[in-house]
């Protein structure tokens, strides 16, 4: 038999193995009426969710458990999450196998709490679950992950969670013999304390890294407690939009019965546990209740997971995943070619020697699918407006107009970007969409300087202006990234464009650390730099005012601006969300105009996959890319 | 002989000492610090659970310390208070500057504070700063018993709890520096010197640099600032990989760039030696970067041969190997990095072995040996070649931090996680103890290497006596 009638054949088999499935779903509904029908009960009340509800799913992609959850969701009053709409993965594929992925650099740790590299969540959604998870379609809604509830009967003060029953825990990797065994290979159910400890790990000041920057965004949690073995109160002082993001999109659950103990099975004194959990002897293993278990890490060479058999939810697409520490990214392209890899991201470069002017078979080989995931995260160029050179909107705009950005995203980033006008990422709904940047145009940007009052009085070619009763001459440094050419390649076209309209800039290439000291101590006239950014923006630390003030802050070109302070403020207590995008169109517009940073561009990743793995799902939330939603489309060969 | 070897071993640790205090004190001064790299106290730390993280993190790692003397217990009122005042004028760099001084100062600056609670001016600020100064460190395991180190901790906990809750914020000005006062005198031993013994500990001892011996003393490199872990495990795990492609590589520069030596001295300025020659010069000037790049791209992706792995260690996979073809997989992995280390080892061993047998050759008992009618190979092989090779056998001393060190480079390209890649990284994101840990086992193996080989020197050349 050939292999693609093989496949045909398991298709139709899937397919049909679906079907009655699906029938069979659909007549017990029907007989379960009947029956309630029959026996003259009302039907039940359906109170109307408050939380928004996306288009319904058809039920062949929902699993029993998805039912179970959306028909629960209705009967809380003030239910924040919404139904399932869809499961995971794509329901056409290939279960099992092994996964090969790359990360280029080693994980500081799989502790999620004691990691802030963007990688330590990325490693959590193998190993553990949270509260609930994003939507794909429609990250404003939040489905049940961990809760299969979690209501707030005030709007937004008190929340009560209610946790799944029957999931386990994973089983902590020590050995059988070790004295501590006894205690830690205990078979344990997720509790609801499970879930306090996590945020007691937050709360607690003794910890740092990741717990000690999430801490900010819980100070307006007062208390919280267990009611029962599977449900948690929790009360907030303060209605804050960030109250429910954090709550779902940070807390994890946390087994208390591993990081306060140590490798014997002797807890930790009461005074001291956070300082024990900052080098806790697990924090090198991963432990939760998740898809998948931590199998082993290797520094420098791979980190691996494998099915969880006891997983409570969607039964995980892959029996294995390896994520090679690959530092060096040559080697990336090299071992995706040599089939080592199932997937990566091109660097600009390969994407030029590869990709960039050639026509498909990519690579030279059909089986290689191209594709392009956006990224949240946006480049800029700062303007320190404490500086008299840059106070004015007219001068920053012309800076602007000088910057060709189209051209700079065609040639340097080989197209992979688009162009931005204001402060947000271009898939945000606060992005408005209306306002386009501000074009590249010199003859604009001379008559802007010159209406400013910057001309050359002296015809050196560069403009001046008398400013306190002395004359100066429009010239200034920018602060670059020094470690990539490309951003020295953009300095440089800069520099030529700028000397046409009569400013002369020197570009200033340093050091990370050197370039992160003087941000803070805002010792610079420009520099370039890129902000991740959030699905639910908060606007109060790069630019309110009261940021300026304090030194090593996140407003570092001391922006002040009356309006821009409302809306900041009026964002963090806005929960409708026909309100938050008035605010943002409204701030976009208010930045479009004052031009504080040169908005530059917002990147888009290539990606190459080969033929045996399903469509690569992204999504808008860090991690870009969930692996859990990934599978094989057919075996690897 | 022997006492030269005395006095030699005898000088080793003050050099390890002042080699110890160079490198700290280069690392320590450079800009940058873990504080920011590690972002330990978050990002926008500014609230109060952040600083306080900040702070636990810089007791931890001891970067709250002065890096050789500690001078802070000299520090007057009036000091402080320009210190107190200059947080709120200046430019942001003075700001950030004497905020820090002040976060470090810690308990030094506690009797300060309280005498400052009586200038209307500063107030304000020395009643915010008081909470945090007035907490006190917590015991470490080592400096006791469980039992003791329990209780001094408990203790600990209560009196920071305590302090922590005098905030302005809580209560009133006037209520907090009432309780400020009333409260100080009884706890004025924790914060206040008696005696000269302590002021001279604490100026030479309660330092960056003393705490970081403190810990060498004891054999502990301290742990890593990224993930906490200590510094030993990580070191020794990446060692099986630098050693094994160091040690292959040097020793088969040995077997090839000896032989390789005498066959072009003895046909010195043939066309075979200038062939050698321009080949040999043509390797040692390719950048490994270049030649290991370039092998991978022809020999392993297919283009056009796919001969060898396209990188690591070894074969990473869920296949359970044998003893024996888990040695041959390494094998096979590492023949393209050592071709590319030895080419360019080799290169420089060569000329050292050529120069060495043709300084030899043109002797005087060579000479003798060819007269006395020897053969050929005998007179180069038993008599030339031997004595030929002594500045090359001394050269084997200098290896030995190599063999430890790997290649930096070489790692990179070839993607093996040895100590070269770890102390690159360990700088990028200073690390300090690890970075230390690394230069001073180092720098260990390079003073014995040069004592082994001046000893060696001696030991192979009966002319050279150090007496």
């Amino acid at each position: 038999m050939t292999r693609s009638s093989q496949t045909a054949l398991q298709l139709g088999g899937f397919l049909l193995l679906a079907a009655i499935l699906l029938v069979n779903t659909r007549q017990l509904d029907q007989v379960e009426q009947r029956l309630i029908a029959l026996e003259g009960k009302e039907p039940r009340v359906i109170e109307a969710p408050t939380a928004p509800v996306a288009a319904p799913a058809t039920a062949s992609e929902l699993l029993p458990w998805m039912e179970a959850d959306n028909k629960g969701l209705s009967r809380n009053a003030g239910e924040v999450l919404s139904p399932h709409t869809r499961r995971l993965v794509t329901a056409t594929h290939v279960r099992g196998g092994t996964l090969r992925r790359q990360f280029g650099s080693d994980t500081r740790n799989l502790n999620l709490y004691m990691n802030n590299s963007t990688d330590g969540t990325e490693w959590a959604r193998y190993y553990n679950n949270r509260l609930a998870y994003r939507g794909l379609e429609n990250p404003d809604l939040w489905h049940p992950e961990l809760a299969i509830s979690l209501s707030t009967p005030d709007g937004g003060l008190t929340y009560r969670i209610e946790l799944r029953k029957g999931v386990k825990w994973h089983k902590p990797l020590v050995a059988a013999d070790s004295p501590g065994a006894a205690w830690f290979l205990r078979d344990r159910e997720l509790v609801a304390d499970d879930v306090l400890f996590a945020l007691d790990i937050i709360k607690n000041e003794q910890i740092t890294a990741r717990a000690a920057s999430l801490r900010n965004y819980f100070e307006a949690l007062t208390s919280y407690r267990a009611i029962d073995d599977h449900t948690i109160e929790l009360v907030f002082k303060e209605r804050l939009t960030s109250n429910l993001p954090a709550l779902l999109g940070d807390v994890e659950p946390m087994p208390r019965w591993l990081y306060q103990y140590d490798e014997q099975g002797h807890r930790y004194d009461e005074a001291t546990w956070g300082l024990k959990f900052n080098e806790h002897w697990y924090n090198n293993k991963g432990i939760g209740v998740g898809p998948y278990l931590f199998e082993r890490w290797e520094p420098g060479t791979v980190i691996e997971f494998k099915a969880n058999p006891d997983y409570w939810g969607e039964s995980p697409s892959f029996d294995h995943i390896m994520v090679y520490t690959l530092k060096d990214q040559q080697a990336w392209v090299r071992k995706f070619k040599a089939k080592e890899l199932d997937y990566t991201n091109l660097q600009p470069e390969q994407y030029r020697a590869e990709i960039k002017g050639k026509s498909p078979p990519w690579m030279g080989d059909a089986n290689v699918t191209l594709s392009e995931h956006p990224t949240l995260s946006w480049f800029y160029i700062a303007w320190n407006q404490a500086r008299p050179l840059f106070a004015d909107k007219r001068v920053r705009r012309a800076l602007t107009m000088a910057f060709d950005r189209e051209g700079l995203m065609n040639n340097v980033y080989n197209g992979l970007g688009a162009v931005i006008s204001g402060p947000f990422p271009l898939q945000s709904p606060c992005y408005d969409q209306a306002i386009k940047p501000w074009p590249y145009d010199l003859e604009a940007a001379r008559a802007l300087l010159t209406e400013a009052g910057w001309t050359d009085t002296d015809s050196d070619g560069v403009r001046d202006k008398v400013i306190d009763g002395k004359k100066v001459p429009f010239e200034f440094t920018l602060m670059i990234y020094g470690s990539s050419t490309e951003y020295e390649t953009i300095a440089s076209i800069y520099r030529e464009a700028l000397l046409s309209v009569g400013i002369r800039m020197r570009p200033d290439p340093v050091e990370w650390s050197t370039q992160q000291k003087r941000q803070q101590e805002r010792d610079f006239d420009g520099y370039t730099g890129a902000w991740a950014a959030d699905l639910e923006p908060d606007l109060m630390q790069i630019w309110h005012s009261s940021e300026a003030d304090s030194p090593g802050s996140s407003n570092y070109i001391s922006f002040r601006n009356s309006d821009a302070d409302r809306i900041a403020e009026g964002l963090r207590r806005a929960f409708d969300v026909s309100e938050r995008n008035k605010l943002c169109h409204e701030f976009h517009a208010l930045l479009h105009e004052e031009q504080p940073y040169t908005f530059f561009f917002q990147r888009r990743t290539p990606v190459v996959s080969w033929s045996w793995m399903n469509e690569l799902e992204y999504q808008l939330e860090n991690p870009n890319r969930d692996n859990r939603r990934y599978s094989f489309r057919e075996a690897r060969p | 002989m022997i006492q030269y070897a005395l006095k030699r071993l005898l000088l080793m640790p003050p050099t390890f000492f002042l080699i110890s205090m160079v490198v700290f004190l280069l690392l320590n001064l450079a800009p940058g610090s873990p504080t920011e790299t590690t972002g330990a106290h978050g990002e926008g730390g500014t609230s109060a659970g952040a600083s306080e993280s900040l702070r636990v993190f810089k007791e931890q790692f001891s970067l709250d310390k002065p890096i050789l003397l500690n001078t802070r217990q000299w520090l007057t009122a009036v000091e402080v208070k320009r210190l107190l005042l200059a947080t709120g004028a200046g430019s942001d760099a003075e700001r950030l500057d004497a905020a820090e001084a002040l976060d470090d100062g810690g308990n030094d600056l506690v009797p300060h504070f309280v005498v400052l609670l009586d200038d209307p001016e500063v107030q304000a600020v020395a009643l915010l700063r008081l909470p945090q100064a007035a907490k006190l460190p917590y015991m470490p395991d080592h400096r006791g018993t469980a039992d003791e180190v329990r209780l001094r901790n408990a203790v600990v906990e209560a009196h920071n709890a305590e302090v922590n809750a005098w905030r302005p914020a809580n209560l009133g000005a006037a209520e907090l520096v009432t309780r400020w006062k009333d409260w100080y005198p009884l706890h004025r031993a924790e914060y206040e010197y008696d005696g000269f013994g302590e002021r001279v500990s604490d100026l030479v001892l309660d330092t960056r640099f003393a705490r970081y011996w403190g810990n060498l003393l004891r054999l502990d490199f301290g742990r890593s600032v990224i993930d906490r872990q200590p510094i030993t495990p990580k070191i020794l795990s990446r060692v099986r990989y630098s050693l094994s492609l160091t040690l292959v590589s040097i020793v088969l520069a040995y077997l090839v760039a000896v032989p390789l030596g005498i066959f072009s001295a003895v046909k010195r300025e043939s066309r075979a030696d200038t062939v050698i020659t321009v080949l040999l010069f043509m390797m040692y000037s390719l950048p490994t970067f270049f030649t290991g790049t370039v092998l991978l791209r022809w020999l392993s992706v297919g283009d056009p041969f796919a001969w060898f792995p396209t990188g690591g260690f070894e074969t990473v996979d869920r296949v359970e190997r044998t003893v024996l073809s888990q040695l041959l997989d390494v094998g096979w992995h590492l023949i393209l990095p050592v071709f590319t280390y030895t080419s360019v080892t080799l290169a420089a061993l060569s000329r050292y072995a050529r120069a060495g047998v043709i300084e030899v050759i043109r002797s005087d008992y060579v000479r003798t040996a060819r007269a006395k009618g020897l053969s050929e190979p005998v007179v180069i092989l038993k008599h030339a070649a031997r004595n030929g090779m002594i500045p090359i056998l001394t050269l084997l001393g200098g290896l030995l931090p190599l063999l430890f060190g790997g290649s930096v480079v070489i790692e990179a390209v070839f993607g093996i996680p040895g100590l070269g890649q770890f102390l690159l990284e360990s700088i990028g994101l200073r690390d300090y103890n690890a970075v230390m840990g690394v230069l001073l086992i180092s720098s260990v193996l390079t003073l014995i290497g040069i004592f082994l080989s001046d000893l060696s020197y001696a030991l192979v050349d009966p002319r050279i006596s150090f007496d």
